[in-house]
């Protein structure tokens, strides 16, 4: 565990990649953007929309800081210091890590495998963008 | 992207411990592991399963594996984690960060149900987990 240290993690970094990430998701989900052929897709006539609760949206906030947090201590581990190389770090990791798998699930359930790409490559967008802050903060 | 380097990697270890991720992946959602109570969680019926493109899912499922312990090699070979406990809590925090967020996120949003969070997230922190374990005994 000598990789793991929060010595290096800025916590306005971590801030600030949540709040971005989360901007990224409510404009991605946003109805006039990809909201109603996600629902429809999806299968939840709009109540994935329409019923945006306080329990779901701390979910998402606590994921994204999490993953702020972890991406701050790798990538100053491995040296990423800019935004760019976050940008290329995040968007790597969410290709991999996100995009494959969420293709994945979806097909295994028998779902339409749009949801999965919806999700997916808004993962990798929210990704390189908390990666590209995370190495500009550091 | 000085980090996007393979040098290191142990390809022998790779193959053995995507066999033993996608060993217990195959074992979790049979009917022995998880799989009826993930398929009532789920609320997918047989004639949904038998529309899902065999070659999608069970090639996916290779395939995502597959990126998926090749990256977390990668990461243990930068990090220089060299320890089957490393390797061990660096596919559990991937895992859980990256995978089981994104399925509580994506699930919350479209009113799944949390047992499907809760099992498809264990999935991916375990099969993670174990690929670490065994890249670290190499």
């Amino acid at each position: 565990m000598g990789w793991f240290s929060l010595a290096n993690v800025d916590w306005v970094g971590v801030a600030v990649a949540t709040l971005a990430a989360f901007t990224i998701s409510y404009l991605w989900y946003h109805p006039r953007a990809l909201g109603w052929a996600w629902a429809r897709l999806a299968d939840v006539e709009g109540r994935g929309l329409v019923g945006v609760t306080a329990q779901r949206v701390a979910v998402a906030v606590i994921t994204f800081a999490l993953t702020a947090v972890v991406f701050m201590v790798v990538q100053a581990e491995l040296l990423i210091v800019s935004m760019g190389g976050g940008l290329a770090f995040g968007a790597f990791l969410g290709v991999v890590l996100r995009l494959t798998w969420e293709v994945l699930h979806r097909s295994q359930e028998g779902r339409p495998i749009g949801v999965g790409v919806i999700d997916g490559a808004h993962d990798v967008l929210a990704l390189a963008v908390i990666g590209a802050v995370a190495g500009a903060f550091l | 992207m000085e980090w996007l380097s393979f040098a290191g990697v142990n390809w022998l270890a790779v193959v053995i411990a995507f066999v033993v991720s996608f060993a217990f992946g195959w074992w979790y959602y049979s009917p022995a592991g998880v799989w009826n109570v993930w398929k009532r969680a789920a609320k997918i019926s047989d004639e949904g399963l038998n529309d899902t493109s065999t070659a999608i899912a069970f090639g996916g499922t290779i395939v995502a594996n597959a990126l998926g312990v090749i990256v977390l090699a990668l990461l243990m070979v930068q990090l220089e984690v060299t320890s089957w406990a490393g390797g061990l809590v660096l596919g559990a925090i991937l895992g859980l960060v990256y995978r089981a967020g994104a399925h509580a996120i994506h699930n919350g949003f479209a009113a799944r149900s949390a047992k499907v969070t809760a099992l498809d997230g264990i999935h991916d922190t375990v099969a993670l987990a174990l690929a670490g374990l065994v890249l670290g005994l190499f």
